[in-house]
């Protein structure tokens, strides 16, 4: 059943704004992947990224009274939770480059990146994705996810953003610009 | 649309499944703009969909469960706690500073009695204070009022105050019990 954006959601949004802990349980159970991926691919580490969802969820519930509806539930989570993981990229000041994530280990697995077999696909393609997300920016990365994986419309996250349309759209396409850059001086393509 | 325009819409339809029918005429009609799309879209293949960053369920179960936690633990109040030090240092440097200036208003800077705080001392102790001073004055011979004279207290002393230190005297005090 897909509950997001129906009234399912926005029963259980209502109810966790009263109060009702158990509403607040089931969102999580519903949006935690989403949240989760999406601190994953900005912090670029597993167990950051679970101390982020969980922050995010503790922050949601504190101020879930002034969510007004406006949007799709799943855009203020996104908001609050690229919030969190900026803030912490601020304090933690690490930068991970492409580089540093070894990518001549997947230039070996290459062929499996495209081709890839059930052993290895998640782990291969989770790799290439943390990498690729990590040398982006912060913005581009952000509307990458939430265009790409999120399939979020422009609008929407221009609006959770709070940034202009054009400037949403620039992130994106630079984004697709340097994945096909990397490919192509990666030799990753078909 | 020129070429530029179609690649720059192609980078933006990354991750849709349709093309708009003008985006489609011109890739049939141009292999620059073809390549460019067939060289976006093999490669973002290969990010995959958001599965590959899901949690397993014993994960999730336990990150609900350290929220539940967080969320029902009441919240040790330390904002409060610092408005209450921040209010009673408040309260110190207030009481602090008003006795500090009341005494630096009482004495001179040999450590004496300013008679000039009696003029305008408006509380209660200070008038009180005022009081004895102005006894303890008279009864020492060395008093000066308003212009400055000393003035030999005494049975005839009121005949060395002038009009105007009479007047003074009666506006700011109380004559009878001074006497």
């Amino acid at each position: 059943m897909n509950r997001e954006g129906g009234t399912d959601i926005q029963e259980l949004v209502l109810k966790a704004q009263k109060g009702n802990k158990e509403a607040f349980s089931e969102l999580m159970k519903v949006f935690m992947n989403n949240v989760y991926s999406l601190t994953y691919k900005l912090t670029g580490e597993k167990d950051i990224a679970k101390d982020m969802t969980q922050d995010t969820f503790v922050t949601a519930w504190d101020k879930i009274k002034s969510y007004r509806g406006e949007g799709n539930f799943a855009g203020w989570l996104y908001k609050i939770a690229a919030n969190n993981c900026f803030n912490f990229l601020k304090r933690d000041k690490r930068k991970v480059s492409l580089e540093m994530i070894n990518v001549e280990s997947m230039e070996i697995h290459k062929d499996r990146v495209l081709q890839p077999d059930k052993i290895f696909e998640n782990k291969i393609r989770r790799d290439f994705v943390l990498a690729f997300m990590q040398s982006l920016p912060e913005q581009q990365r952000l509307a990458f996810e939430l265009r790409f994986y999120k399939e979020m419309s422009f609008n929407e996250i221009a609006r959770i953003l709070g940034s202009a349309l054009g400037t949403v759209k620039t992130n994106y396409r630079e984004a697709i610009q340097k994945l096909r850059q990397l490919a192509l001086e990666k030799g990753w393509q078909k | 649309m020129n070429c530029h325009e179609i690649q720059n819409e192609l980078l933006l339809t990354v991750g849709e499944n349709q093309l708009s029918d003008e985006i489609k005429k011109h890739l049939n009609e141009c292999s620059d703009c073809k390549n460019f799309w067939e060289s976006i879209d093999s490669v973002t293949e290969m990010m995959g969909d958001d599965s590959n960053f899901y949690l397993s369920d014993i994960e999730t179960e336990q990150i609900i469960n350290k929220v539940n936690f967080r969320t029902e633990t009441p919240k040790k109040n330390v904002i409060s706690i610092y408005k209450i030090l921040t209010a009673a240092a408040a309260v110190i440097l207030v009481l602090g500073v008003t006795y500090i200036a009341q005494k630096a208003g009482e004495f001179d800077r040999f450590g004496n009695i300013d008679t000039t705080v009696i003029h305008d001392s408006s509380v209660s102790q200070g008038a009180k204070a005022s009081q004895i001073v102005l006894e303890d004055l008279f009864n020492e011979g060395d008093f000066d009022l308003v212009n400055s004279e000393n003035i030999i207290v005494g049975e005839d002393m009121w005949d060395y105050l002038s009009d105007e230190d009479l007047k003074y005297l009666e506006d700011n005090f109380d004559i009878e019990d001074l006497l």
